[in-house]
């Protein structure tokens, strides 16, 4: 896929928003800012309180992780470029950014005038100096490693892709969309704290167990945006708290699941906003701990999970019904052969053979801390102990904690995760999530024949090539069993009802220059 | 004047060893961690060199004595160490907590006097009566339920049913007066309900021996009346055990109030130390645990000063 | 003034406190009873799943039958199952943590108390030591140290409760050792130990008796914060707090999964305190609490 189609959108994009704006801020004039009507008209004013489960760990463009990195990021530094909700690359404060050769020369476009909020010029060089310093550090998921970039002029810059790359434009727009003023940011690495971008708000102050508040950029490069005068966000640990905030107006939005909204059905003051696009729920192995380096341990414990079991608990709805597919049955890839199945016997058998060979067989469970997360824990706890000889052990660590022990520390040999992988776009994410060194690799796992598939998947040209991929690559997902998926569920968001002109983007946050609030 | 500082300054000379049994304690737990703490604490999957660098910032390749006494050093200076995860420093984290949890402690308290002391004086005056009784029952049911049970019930009906408080979060009072009161109502209330069954009892009891005594009733045959004779003549001496409970409740606050901060997201001490021991974070809890035995042993001398305030017939040591 | 109006106010001991504790004693007797022979005989009441056992649909409402009398939880275990065999480990924990402080306790209480002194002076300092920490961060330190295992809650919960019964004990025995059946002894020629544990110690029953439900109560409630925060014994075994704690979130779709642990905490709780009441336990002047 050419980023070709895009650039036509994009470059309507720009004068279309500016269009619009002009004609509000013309109706705006007109009106008193503080009644606005709601009717399609967008309204200044107001502040967009976040509410998020813990702090940003690092302000340095690289440093890019999780929701609630991207969501500050994007306040402080705006987007170069964004995936939307359908899995196609936009560009934002780029004009365009396209390959004419298959994916081995790639150029970027800037749009004019962009100035970061300390004055400097958001140009070429910027873009340049920023990627390689996130290529030295070592950050943004090797993905600034992939290629060489030379400044062209002012607003453009060439880059040349090594291996070639026809998905460079998702890879960026999911790691390398974050620019910091080179002023700013200097030769400083992770504890770069003092942000200065070209986004809709600039960073006044921070405290890492409450929150963040930024105030409108006058001189954001969408004229007229953003709408709302502040920004803030608010740090709760617990998701019921969370959703509690949001339901009683502490704060207009929060992602998470569905299943935790129930006390917000039918209340009018909030809304839920459900990404369609769905993901699996799975647990992770340690493939590089023992016992679940052997591939026969992993196997047998995927044989005796019952998916079932396990979404019902975690969603506590006795009528759902779980799959041990990663992709949603509606998705085009999905493939029922795909499915795991349960043997008891089969997986005893497994087991046997792998503490025959003298593999330990303490098993460390760590658990996310949070009621649902710990009753799946202890379904796949009382699961796995149904095979003889192994002995599983449940830890748990507060879910601010969890990446850092996981991730970081690879302390642990089953995880449940705290989220849902969500593949869509599949030429991010399933490297992410299964190639050596994805950034969404909890498992460590590494194999040749898993990195083969993944290189067809980069280098597919069409549909029917990236279909061929997928199924390369699930065949030998289901052999190697890095983890285990048993259900799909959906990022939603719970949302204040005047909140209006949602936009969502990957990896699930909004657009915070574009939100408006009706009945200010 | 004298007479007072000087007792003052007995009872610190006298507390300093306690402080520093304790802490040494503390310190010492480390050892017990199976294996290295460093090992112990980022688990059996760490690389060697990133155990050895956390054996190495925290001291505990050293013996327990030496890396005390270095700690000590430290803590003369202000310097707590760091974080383990964030690196920040201690003490930067630590005060701002403590502010948070004095000021949830101090609602907290208040509010437990101010529904204890009235009933108190109601059902002491009249023995036996209907106060005296509903209030017996009421507060052994408050005693028995547990805080952590009471967090989640007042959630329950303040937050779910009547959603008339935040669920959780804070403000600081410094940032915004009024949004900091709602959000220290729903904690502070929890607290108050766990402490006024307390104070209630102590307080009755003491009233009850007050009452009794003859000077009471020497009050009575002037013709005085029951108020007055309540406020003025028998609060004041029954106040010493409450004092007590007063300022053993500051002290376990500090700690123990841990729960309510926790549940309703609190940043105080209580929910920071709670957060230290799920990683770890073992220089943090000493310090937490300093801090927490400073303050129980400041509060105590002015414990004792306040019984001979409350009661000339002691005398100040 | 007429007689009645003073008496009015100076009255001798009222009754009918006594007679409330009677009641209360009474009660918690019986449920504490109740609860330790079903913790008991958990393993054998026929038709009680195990508290691990997937006994049913996840999230009954109590039915008729055994296994379901108190519905099940999240998981779709029993809920009755899983308070039994919860009880046992708070009731286990109970008795040895208490066990552990009174018998320390009771021995540095005892060698203060009665040679006076600077053995006196070091009882004290212990006591003062072990009661200035918070006692529920004293309980992390020690757990994160050494892990959440049975063994060590119990140790941890038996030191945090160790201040009490010295000086509880010291006072005892000051008070005793001036007495004529002790000087008695001693002119006989008993010696020192001889003396403190033939004819102080059975005395002091009295007063450690009262106290020993009280400490129980605080010792549950303890294990209970622990294992609600998630420090406790760790998973799959039961436990109240714990039991509480992951029913917190579904509080309002199925009120039984944590009001069942609720309930059952609190009277054993009151049980426990009623009875140290009625022995004469001063529950007042004591950090009773977590």
């Amino acid at each position: 896929m050419t980023v070709r189609g895009t650039r036509r959108r994009g470059r309507l994009l720009l004068p279309l928003t500016a269009a619009a704006v002009a004609l509000a801020l013309a109706s705006c004039s007109t009106t008193d800012p503080g009644t606005g009507t709601g009717d399609g008209t967008p309204v200044r004013g107001g502040e967009i309180v976040s509410v998020q489960s813990g702090a940003i760990s690092s302000w340095h463009p690289g440093a890019v992780s999780a929701a609630q990195t991207f969501q500050r990021m994007q306040a402080v530094y705006g987007l170069l470029m964004y995936v939307d909700e359908a899995g196609v690359v936009q560009p934002s404060i780029a004009e365009s950014f396209e390959t004419e050769d298959g994916g081995k020369t790639w150029t970027l476009v800037l749009n004019e005038g962009v100035t970061f909020t300390d004055g400097t010029p958001f140009n070429a060089e910027a873009v340049k100096f920023n990627w390689d310093a996130i290529a030295e550090a070592g950050l943004g998921g090797g993905v600034a490693n992939s290629f060489q970039s030379e400044v062209i002029d002012e607003l453009t810059l060439e880059l040349v892709a090594d291996p070639i790359d026809p998905t460079l434009a998702y890879r960026i727009a999911e790691s390398l969309t974050f620019i910091a003023s080179p002023d700013s940011l200097g030769d400083q690495g992770v504890e770069y704290s003092t942000p200065v971008g070209a986004g809709p708000f600039i960073l006044e102050s921070a405290d890492a167990a409450e929150g963040e508040e930024y105030v409108r950029n006058d001189d954001y490069f969408v004229e007229g945006q953003p709408y709302a005068d502040s920004f803030r966000t608010v740090i709760i640990a617990d998701p019921a708290q969370r959703t509690q905030t949001v339901i009683q107006g502490g704060a207009d939005m929060m992602n998470g699941y569905e299943f935790w909204f129930d006390d917000a059905i039918g209340n009018p003051a909030v809304e839920m906003y459900r990404i369609e696009s769905g993901g699996f729920r799975n647990f992770v192995f340690n493939t590089t701990a023992e016992p679940f380096s052997d591939v026969r341990a992993r196997q047998a414990v995927a044989m005796v999970i019952d998916p079932n079991a396990l979404v019902q608990a975690n969603m506590s709805d006795p009528t759902l019904e779980g799959s041990t597919s990663i992709f949603p049955t509606q998705s085009p890839y999905y493939d029922a052969k795909f499915e795991l199945s349960a043997d008891l016997d089969a997986a005893q058998k497994l087991i046997d053979e792998v503490l025959a060979d003298g593999i330990s067989p303490d098993v460390k469970l760590l658990v996310p801390a949070a009621p649902e997360n710990l009753r799946t824990s202890e379904l796949i706890q009382l699961a796995v102990q149904q095979l003889e000889g192994l002995n599983v052990t449940l830890e748990q660590v507060p879910l601010s904690d969890w990446r850092t022990i996981a991730f970081a520390n690879d302390d642990f040999d089953i995880s449940f995760y705290p989220g849902i992988y969500d593949l869509n776009p599949v030429s991010t994410s399933l490297p992410n999530a299964l190639g050596t060194d994805g950034r969404e690799n909890f498992s460590n796992f590494s194999h040749p024949d898993m990195d083969a598939a993944l290189a067809e998947l980069r280098g597919a040209s069409d549909e029917a090539g990236r279909k061929a991929a997928v199924r390369a690559i699930q065949e030998v997902f289901v052999e190697q069993l890095p983890f285990v998926p048993f259900a799909v569920d959906y990022r939603t968001f719970l949302l204040n009802s005047d909140m209006q002109n949602v936009v969502s983007v990957r990896p699930y946050i909004l657009l915070t220059d574009q939100i408006w609030f009706a009945n200010q | 004047m004298l007479l007072i500082a000087r007792a003052v300054g007995w009872r610190i000379l006298v507390a300093i060893p306690v402080i520093l049994v304790v802490t040494l304690g503390v310190a010492a737990l480390t050892d017990l961690m199976p294996g290295s703490p460093g090992l112990a604490i980022l688990g059996e999957n760490a690389t060697p060199e990133r155990v050895a660098e956390i054996n190495a910032r925290y001291g505990y390749d050293r013996p327990v004595f030496e890396r005390y006494v270095e700690w000590l050093g430290g803590v003369f200076r202000g310097d707590f160490g760091t974080t383990l995860f964030g690196n920040v420093p201690i003490s930067d984290v630590l005060f701002k907590r403590l502010g948070v949890t004095l000021q949830l402690a101090a609602f907290g308290i208040v509010g437990a006097l101010v529904i204890a002391v009235p009933f108190a004086l109601i059902a002491s005056s009249r023995p036996g009566g209907i106060v005296d009784r509903v209030m017996d029952s009421v507060t052994s049911a408050i005693i028995a339920i547990p805080t952590f049970v009471m967090v989640v019930l007042m959630s329950l009906v303040f937050v779910v049913w009547l959603g008339a408080f935040p669920a959780t979060g804070w403000v600081p009072f410094t940032e915004d007066p009024l949004m900091n009161l709602r959000f220290v109502a729903l904690p502070a209330l929890t607290l108050a309900l766990n402490e006024c069954a307390y104070f209630y009892r102590v307080l009755l009891a003491d009233m009850q021996s007050t009452l009794r005594e003859d000077f009471v009733l020497v009050a009575r045959t002037k013709g005085l009346p029951r108020k007055y004779i309540l406020w003025r003549h028998a609060l004041r001496p029954s106040l010493s055990s409450l004092v007590t409970v007063l300022g053993l409740t500051v002290g376990r606050l500090l700690g123990g109030a841990a729960i309510v901060e926790f549940f309703f997201g609190v940043p105080g001490l209580g929910a920071e130390a709670i957060n230290a021991v799920s990683i770890k974070d073992m220089a943090m809890v000493q310090a937490i645990v300093l801090l927490c035995v400073v303050v129980y042993v400041l509060v105590f001398i002015l414990v004792d000063l306040a019984y001979a305030w409350i009661d000339p017939r002691v005398s100040v040591r | 003034m007429s007689a009645p109006a003073t008496t009015a106010v100076s009255v001798a001991r009222p009754r009918r406190p006594a007679r409330r504790g009677r009641i209360g004693f009474w009660v918690g007797l019986v449920w504490l009873s109740v609860l330790a022979l079903g913790a008991i005989f958990a393993d054998v009441i026929p038709g009680l799943p195990g508290p691990s056992e997937i006994f049913g649909p996840i999230g009954s409402q109590p039915d008729l039958s055994i296994g379901g009398l108190l519905g099940t939880d999240m998981i779709g275990r029993s809920n009755l199952s899983r308070i039994l065999h919860g009880a046992r480990i708070s009731l286990v924990l109970a008795v040895c943590a208490t066990a552990i402080a009174l018998a320390i306790g009771v021995t540095i209480g005892m060698l203060g108390g009665y040679y006076r002194g600077w053995l006196e002076g070091i009882a004290n300092f212990a006591a003062t030591s072990l009661a200035a920490v918070p006692p529920l961060l004293l309980l992390l330190a020690i757990v994160a140290a050494i892990g959440a295992s049975l063994f060590g809650i119990t140790v941890a919960l038996g030191l945090v409760m160790t201040n009490t019964y010295i000086r509880l004990t010291i006072g005892a025995v000051i008070s005793n050792a001036n007495r004529e059946y002790v000087l008695a002894a001693k002119a006989l020629g008993s010696g020192g130990p001889t003396v403190m544990v033939r004819e102080i110690l059975p005395n002091l029953i009295g007063v450690l008796g009262a106290m020993i439900p009280i400490t129980m109560s605080i010792v549950i409630v303890a294990e209970g914060s622990l294992s609600f925060l998630g420090y406790g014994i760790p998973a799959p075994t039961p436990s109240w707090g714990g039991m509480i704690a992951a029913g917190a979130d579904v509080i309002r779709k199925l009120p039984i999964v944590i009001m069942a642990p609720v309930a059952t905490l609190f009277l054993t709780v009151y049980s426990f305190n009623a009875l140290g009441r009625y022995l004469g336990a001063r529950t007042d002047i004591r950090d009773t609490q977590l």
